[in-house]
């Protein structure tokens, strides 16, 4: 017996260490030659460093609703945008002769058949009235009778509640039961008749797609660049809460102490301030405040970017400023109180950092999580009380469409012109569903310990 | 709990104090008079004008005696939409009928929300939850014009075939011009009660404390309603409490929508007016009603749930 076979035999049976010699009797020559690039990077996939972002985004392609959400958010940012570039119509044009259109119509023929109709249902019973006295006459002379003026009055009376019943009946005529008796079909996209008839002379005519309001502006443009004041409202409230939200909670918590004692009093404070009454409030008292601003002459930067926004815009984001960073500052305050016990940060300060930098670089950073999910969830809500305000006329200026206003005028023609209502109202609801929902998987994907 | 119960009260009338002066120094700051739109007077009047209603003197003077009134229960008198009348009588008038089209709407919106949340919560990860989440974040997701038009537009005459109920708000027609205005101004409270209620349930049923009422052998029925549920509406409650201020003074839109002739509609009208100690009155008034029922529901929570500490600040 070797003394290389006496070590063999004593090895322990329970022991862990691999057997080098039978590993060794598998291997080949090949298996000692540099890995290809190939097997390379498939050893570095494995353990690739993943960060934040790329970790958050993978969870978010994962959630199927926010994916959808976006898809949404980012259609409609095309549709606001983009759209308007597309439609030759302006919100403000007033396309006359095209009033009322509903977002379908009928060729050219079939309005022709339907005229026709009507006007054949309404000639028949009406007889002309001098022919009628004529025939009288000539009745009344063959008699031997003398025909009076109040004969012919009374003639004339007779045809002509003769005739008013006629017309009445022509006006009873339904012109839907009538196109529906005909077999007319509806087409969709809105055309007025002389845009029909251009048309048909070979023309291209933009079709009015969700039809015209009673000035005859059209709806689709008017509904884009609604969705374009909200879109931008939500968006600049929501950066507007987070610099100010972020700003005082984070200096808030980082000072602590008697700073954050008096701080925290004012957040008290705001809180509990009921924020949509006092947002009508500043809407409606800063109108005319603004509004004397920009007229009494001169000008200057300020004033110029006043009367561009229009009055109603700027004091909703006044409103926003004073009011709506308290939940943002309220948030980053307690992410900063956790954040500023934490070891680098004592290092930075033992490193001379100032109380600025520290927060800068360490403590948002570290929170930059929440700071996301706060902010994308205030965009709704600042669409949500844009919608509001100008739906009650304090929201923004006239000329200026907006889904709200819009609404509201559509309410005086509701039910013929039903689509007025419903087109601002499902688009404006789709949108806040979509932030909101879009939202709701950031939060998911960013804070998984919050993930329900 | 005394100390506290004073310092919150202090906190609130602070709050109150400083809704009237903003609301007082807001208004004041708008260009223009108040006799502007009638016949220009001569100077003479527009002196005697200013000098009865006190606006001849400067502003910290005019706040000043403007909040002794409020203490004494002077709102002022209208100045253009009811002229002369006080509008302490106005709002006497206007908020019962806010508030019981308010406390109807709350109430299904309760009723409903807190059930539905449960029952998601149960059936998690479900079809029933599924629904139930959809039609939730559509619900907080719709403005309210948009619900009270649409049922409008439904309900009430847009299709010929139902008209179950009238467009126009009208008391003596009893319940039937309740139901749209209820609906719609309950409809945003009850979507959010219920996602409240749905991830607060979720979260206790994920307690230790619902593992040893299991373990003891409890039933299920008593482990939800006895530990899960009572803890739960803990969030609820702090949602409902401004929330039930709010809806009792009126829902601004739904009010304007339905012509209620409540506070809500006539506050929108003074603005729409620039009727200016109006907008001023009804706002105060709301705000502190709101306040004060931010107060109650923050004691009301300490008797809910002892283990609330409530003399740390903040979160």
């Amino acid at each position: 017996m070797t003394v290389a076979e006496e070590k063999k035999m004593k090895r322990c049976p329970v022991s862990l260490q691999p057997d080098i010699e039978s590993l060794l009797t598998d291997l080949t020559e090949d298996d000692f030659s540099p890995a290809s690039k190939q097997e390379k990077d498939d050893f570095i996939q494995d353990r690739q460093s993943v960060s934040y972002w790329k970790d958050a985004w993978r969870r978010l392609k994962k959630n199927i609703v926010a994916m959808v959400a976006l898809g949404v958010i980012i259609f409609l940012f095309l549709f606001a945008f983009v759209g308007p570039l597309v439609v030759p119509y302006g919100y403000e044009q007033f396309n006359s002769g095209a009033e009322n259109l509903f977002p379908y119509h009928y060729t050219l023929e079939d309005q022709k058949r339907l005229d026709e109709e009507i006007a054949a249902r309404s000639d028949s019973g009406t007889v002309d009235v001098a022919e009628l006295i004529e025939q009288a006459k000539a009745e009344a002379e063959a008699k031997g009778e003398k025909f009076t003026k109040k004969d012919e009055a009374v003639l004339r009376a007779q045809a002509k509640v003769a005739a008013k019943k006629a017309s009445d009946n022509a006006e009873e005529v339904d012109p839907e039961a009538l196109r529906k008796e005909l077999g007319i079909k509806k087409h969709i996209f809105g055309y007025s008749r002389a845009e029909l008839e251009r048309k048909a002379e070979g023309e291209k005519v933009f079709p009015h797609i969700f039809g015209t309001d009673m000035y005859g502006r059209d709806i689709l443009v008017r509904v884009m660049f609604g969705a374009r004041v909200s879109m931008s409202v939500g968006v600049f409230a929501a950066l507007l809460v987070l610099v100010i939200g972020a700003l005082y909670g984070s200096i808030s918590g980082y000072c602590g102490g008697r700073v954050d004692a008096v701080m925290q009093r004012i957040v008290e404070l705001i809180y509990a301030v009921p924020e949509m009454l006092v947002v009508l409030l500043i809407a409606t008292a800063m109108k005319p405040i603004l509004t004397e601003y920009v007229n009494s002459g001169g000008g200057g930067p300020i004033k110029s970017f006043v009367s561009v926004l229009g009055p109603n815009l700027i004091s909703l984001f006044i409103a926003f400023g004073m009011l709506y960073w308290v939940t943002m500052s309220r948030i980053i305050r307690g992410q900063v109180l956790q954040l500023k016990q934490q070891e680098y940060v004592t290092a930075a300060r033992a490193l001379g950092a100032s109380g600025g930098r520290i927060i800068r670089r360490h403590l948002l950073p570290n929170c930059i999580g929440q700071i996301v999910v706060t902010t994308c969830l205030q965009i709704p809500s600042a669409i949500f009380l844009e919608s509001f305000l100008s739906y009650l006329g304090v929201g923004v200026s006239a000329p200026l469409p907006s889904l709200g206003s819009m609404a509201t005028d559509a309410l005086s023609g509701m039910y013929t012109y039903t689509y007025r209502l419903i087109i601002p109202a499902i688009v404006l609801s789709i949108m806040i569903l979509a932030f909101n929902l879009f939202g709701d998987g950031l939060r998911d994907a960013l804070d998984p310990k919050l993930k329900k | 709990m005394g100390k506290y119960f004073l310092k919150r009260l202090g906190m609130a009338l602070l709050t109150i104090l400083l809704v009237a002066c903003v609301t007082f120094l807001l208004m004041n700051a708008v260009p223009g008079s108040p006799w502007l739109s009638e016949k220009t007077p001569s100077e003479t009047t527009l002196a005697a004008l200013n000098a009865k209603y006190g606006l001849d003197q400067p502003v910290p003077v005019q706040l000043m005696k403007y909040l002794q009134n409020l203490l004494h229960g002077d709102f002022g008198v209208s100045l253009k939409m009811q002229k002369n009348r006080a509008v302490s009588s106005i709002i006497i008038e206007m908020f019962p009928i806010s508030a019981k089209v308010g406390a109807l709407a709350l109430l299904w919106a309760v009723l409903v929300g807190v059930p539905l949340g449960c029952l998601a919560a149960f059936k998690r990860g479900k079809l029933t939850d599924s629904i139930l989440r959809v039609v939730c974040t559509v619900g907080i997701s719709m403005p309210s014009f948009v619900v009270a038009s649409a049922l409008l537009v439904v309900f009430a005459g847009g299709m010929a075939t139902f008209k179950f109920f009238p467009t126009i708000f009208d008391a003596s027609l009893g319940w039937r011009s309740y139901v749209l205005p209820c609906f719609s101004l309950g409809f945003y409270p009850m979507c959010y009660t219920a996602r409240q209620t749905r991830s607060a349930m979720l979260d206790s049923l994920n307690q230790e404390y619902i593992k040893t009422a299991r373990a003891k052998g409890l039933k299920n029925k008593k482990i939800i309603f006895k530990h899960a549920l009572r803890n739960a509406l803990i969030p609820v409650i702090t949602y409902l409490g401004p929330q039930v201020a709010f809806t009792l003074c009126g829902g601004f839109v739904v009010e304007s929508v339905f012509s209620i002739p409540g506070l809500g509609r006539y506050m929108v009208q003074s603005i729409q007016n620039r009727d200016y100690p109006v907008i001023m009155g009804t706002t105060i008034f709301i705000a502190s009603f709101i306040i004060l029922m931010n107060l109650v529901v923050d004691i009301l929570y300490k008797v809910a749930d002892p283990r609330i500490s409530l003399t740390k600040g903040g979160e």
